[in-house]
């Protein structure tokens, strides 16, 4: 679940990205462009907007790329910065007129069923990963924000307890602890249970 | 001790995040505990629905994001920013240089610097009416009239001066701003042709 330690530094890279070397910038797109998209697709629920949020916050980065304080991580600060936009567009979303259609189409994991034919082998099981992705995503959904945020910077944006205390300005233990309870939460919602009996 | 602090315990060595001794402990517990060995379990199950839950990133992704990279305003103090204007400067410096030590020699040994400076403003000067008589002869009106204002007096001088180094910042400005905005607002769209 947890990533390699990288052979260079976040830090690092950073500064050789302000120093003029842009291919150190390429790396940490590198590094970080499945856990962002992963993370913000479970916010925005579209894979073409997680895609082109990505990308927006790589570029928001990049540019503030001298403002960044290296005390701190720089997992922490793009997560941050990423949360931020989520956030935004799932704000803006809201003061939109909501079609009647499905809302989720288009990326990958958004295919219509009508792709999946009877008698493809495959099929079945492609429907069934799908279905338990739903499932998971469903649960993750209903989780209260507090405890969800936490569920998604673990497990989809890959930070340690230690990088999501920084993050969120939390401590330590506080994280572990929410963290627990939010997977206590998960397994009951996936086996039928009311999650908010657990959440107090 | 009780499971329920075990089951927190079995939360964090699935997560990699318990101590050794506690972990020693907790593997003890679990021996003797079915209940803890079937959270456990469920535990074990739960994570690995969230780690094969994953999106592909579209092939790409990392050019994209390059290509759509905008110059960003700290890239201006970068001293590689700064390399054409001083290579610029340095080509000035050294023509003057040259035409300076061509001055002095002319001058002879032993002249005063201030006659050889003088020399070398002469020379600027005559080489800028010479610029301004070829203009003149092609482009007379002008020509005539940059003759005039370089002859007459040296505020003129200086207000051309001024005048020229703005016309060209103003299009330093003009050249810099559209490609910046070019390579933001074709970010989608690399993105989106990667992708397909």
């Amino acid at each position: 679940m947890r990533p390699e330690p990288p052979v260079t530094p976040d830090e690092e890279l950073v500064r050789e990205t302000l120093a003029g070397r842009q291919e150190s910038y390429g790396e940490l797109v590198e590094r970080y462009q499945s856990r962002l998209v992963n993370y913000l697709y479970r916010i925005v629920r579209n894979s073409d907007e997680a895609h082109d949020l990505a990308q927006e916050v790589f570029v928001k980065v990049y540019q503030a790329l001298d403002r960044f304080d290296p005390r701190f991580r720089f997992s922490t600060w793009i997560f941050r910065v990423a949360q931020n936009a989520a956030i935004d567009v799932v704000r803006r979303r809201r003061h939109r007129m909501v079609p009647l259609g499905r809302q989720d189409e288009g990326g990958e994991h958004d295919r219509p069923e009508r792709e999946l034919r009877a008698d493809d082998p495959g099929a079945e099981v492609a429907l069934l990963g799908r279905e338990t992705a739903g499932q998971v995503q469903e649960a993750i959904t209903r989780l209260p924000w507090e405890y969800r945020e936490l569920i998604l910077l673990r497990h989809y944006g890959e930070l340690s307890y230690d990088e999501i205390a920084e993050a969120k300005r939390m401590p330590l233990g506080t994280v572990k602890n929410k963290l627990f309870r939010a997977r206590q939460m998960l397994k009951a919602l996936l086996g039928g249970e009311d999650p908010r009996r657990m959440a107090v | 001790m009780d499971c329920s602090t075990y089951r927190e315990w079995t939360d964090l060595d699935l997560e990699g995040e318990l101590p050794a001794p506690e972990a020693q402990e907790l593997a003890a517990h679990l021996e003797g505990c079915a209940g803890c060995r079937r959270v456990r379990e469920e535990g074990s199950a739960l994570l690995s629905r969230l780690a094969g839950d994953r999106l592909e990133v579209r092939p790409g992704f990392r050019a994209a994001v390059l290509q759509a990279l905008p110059a960003a305003g700290w890239e201006a103090q970068h001293p590689r920013a700064w390399l054409l204007p001083l290579l610029a400067l340095a080509a000035v410096g050294g023509a003057a240089a040259a035409l300076f030590g061509v001055s002095a020699a002319r001058l002879g040994a032993g002249a005063p610097l201030p006659g050889a400076a003088l020399a070398l403003a002469d020379l600027l000067v005559s080489s800028l009416l010479a610029g301004s008589g070829l203009a003149a002869a092609s482009w007379r009106g002008l020509g005539e009239a940059l003759g005039e204002l370089l002859s007459t007096s040296p505020s003129r001088l200086v207000a051309v001066g001024v005048l020229f180094l703005a016309l060209n910042w103003g299009l330093f400005r003009l050249v810099r701003r559209p490609a910046a905005a070019r390579g933001a607002s074709a970010s989608r769209d690399i993105s989106r042709r990667a992708a397909s």
